[in-house]
């Protein structure tokens, strides 16, 4: 083969490389919200799974209200969101809703999740919030709706 | 006027080009009443080469600019909020959005035009009776015009007052609706997530035609057709190219590369993912190649007697191959990430 050639060669294989390569090094650099780019809070940020497997991290509970209105998408497969209180994630079907007057600094965000009702009611008493009605995401839905 | 260091870098080289611009202007009318035949003077030369480099580095320092001014509003993310800064306002800042977008359009033509005066100007070179003077005056008087629209676009948007002034509507978010209005049609009539398909295949298909084609038209220069029949299709393909890579960029790429699904946003991509610099490089390259060789083989006819085209001509595709081959391999490379 021609030195031309080899060159070529080379140039697509190094093209076709770097953009796996480029992702590998940013690894470990900080994460942004699949919805609308906003830098993601490690106890805020919502998990998705879309209808075809893949993983999304979105970086509020508005964002999720906004990603579920999508009709230009399915329906997430699942969605797992923190517990206010304790942080741990939980499945978002079971979780409780509570839009108050909190506002979280990095997101703008005024809907909060709970894991039980009971402290999800707290949280309202305390912020003048409203607990949305049921748990899960019909709950979320129907109050973007209602907005 | 907030002063930065990249304000000051954008209204210096603004006013050089200008003053380049109007001296090369000056230097082309001069020569052409006096009807000089010999383009090969060292001022005009010098300064059509001044002018060709300042062109090249106003490209890079305007999106320098635009991406320092992001954090100056609360709800601008990044240089497509900044782009829009001023909209709907009753002020001045209400041009400031569309003298960037004429300073965004002005860069690639000025880095075309600067390269097609160099591939004749070198053509030129090699003859002994510089049969492509008068061209030369052409596309030099052309590059100072359009040179002169950039600058002023660029010192204009720099000047206007915007501080005090905000987004009418979010940032990039909002180019995740439910039509990309930014795309070229018929894309533009759909979400970005149907168009994206359409996208994917017309950017690849005109990948592929741009490898056959100049693959064939290169074949053809062995025989000595700098210009063979089938060449102006190729042209074509190239020219489609531009708006379907562009909306490719925004709809696809940025998505893919950035690892957000429903982030449009080539500027992000841009400034978040630096290797689409080399990928957006690669495509460009493949393009204005494929320009070059085309204006070499018809504006550079009168020289063929002296200097034989063909050779030439064929060298820029293959620059244009390569680079095309490779800026396709970097979008599967791009497209196979998960």
């Amino acid at each position: 083969m021609n030195r031309t050639l080899w060159v070529t060669l080379v140039g697509i294989a190094l093209s076709a490389a770097t953009p796996a390569v480029a992702r590998a090094l940013r690894a470990g650099s900080s994460a942004r919200c699949a919805e609308d780019g906003a830098r993601l809070a490690p106890r805020r940020a919502v998990e998705v799974e879309e209808a075809d497997g893949r993983a999304a991290r979105l970086c509020g509970i508005e964002c999720l209200e906004r990603r579920l209105h999508r009709t230009d998408r399915p329906a997430p497969r699942s969605v797992r969101v923190h517990d206010e209180d304790t942080g741990a994630l939980l499945d978002a079907d079971a979780a409780w809703f509570v839009r108050s007057a909190v506002v979280d600094r990095a997101t703008g965000d005024r809907t909060h999740a709970f894991a039980t009702e009971a402290a999800a009611r707290r949280h309202a008493e305390a912020f003048h919030g409203r607990v949305l009605p049921g748990p899960g995401l019909p709950a979320l839905r129907a109050a973007k709706e209602a907005r | 006027m907030h002063l930065d260091p990249y304000s000051v870098l954008v209204g210096f080289v603004g006013v050089v080009e200008i003053g380049v611009a109007c001296a090369l202007l000056a230097v082309v009318a001069r020569r052409g009443a006096a009807g000089a035949d010999d383009d090969r003077g060292p001022l005009r030369a010098w300064t059509g080469f001044v002018l060709a480099a300042l062109s090249l580095v106003s490209w890079p320092v305007l999106y320098l600019w635009l991406q320092s001014l992001v954090p100056r509003w609360a709800d601008v993310m990044c240089i497509q909020g900044v782009t829009r800064v001023g909209a709907g306002d009753p002020g001045p800042a209400r041009f400031f959005p569309p003298l960037v977008a004429v300073a965004q359009a002005t860069k690639p033509v000025l880095a075309f035009l600067a390269g097609t005066w160099l591939v004749l100007h070198r053509t030129d070179r090699r003859t002994g009776s510089a049969p492509l003077s008068s061209r030369l005056r052409g596309v030099l008087a052309l590059l100072a015009l359009v040179a002169l629209v950039d600058a002023s676009a660029s010192l204009g948007a720099l000047g206007i007052p915007k501080d005090d002034r905000s987004l009418s509507v979010g940032c990039c978010t909002f180019a995740s609706a439910a039509r990309d209005v930014r795309a070229p049609w018929p894309f533009s009539a759909w979400s970005p997530h149907a168009a994206a398909p359409f996208v994917t295949a017309a950017h690849l298909g005109l990948g592929a035609v741009l490898l056959v084609g100049t693959s064939a038209w290169r074949a053809r220069t062995t025989t000595g057709r700098a210009w063979p029949r089938g060449a102006p299709l190729v042209v074509f393909a190239a020219a489609a190219a531009v708006p379907v890579g562009l909306a490719f960029l925004s709809t696809v790429l940025a998505p893919h590369l950035l690892g957000r699904p429903e982030h449009f946003c080539a500027y992000c991509a841009l400034a978040e993912t630096p290797e689409s610099l080399l990928g957006v490089g690669l495509f460009l390259t493949g393009v204005f190649a494929t320009g070059w060789a085309a204006v070499l083989a018809t504006l550079g006819r009168p020289a063929a007697s002296e200097a034989p085209l063909a050779p030439a001509v064929a060298g820029w595709l293959r620059v244009a191959q390569v680079a095309t081959a490779c800026a396709t391999a970097f979008v599967v490379g791009a497209l196979a990430l998960r």
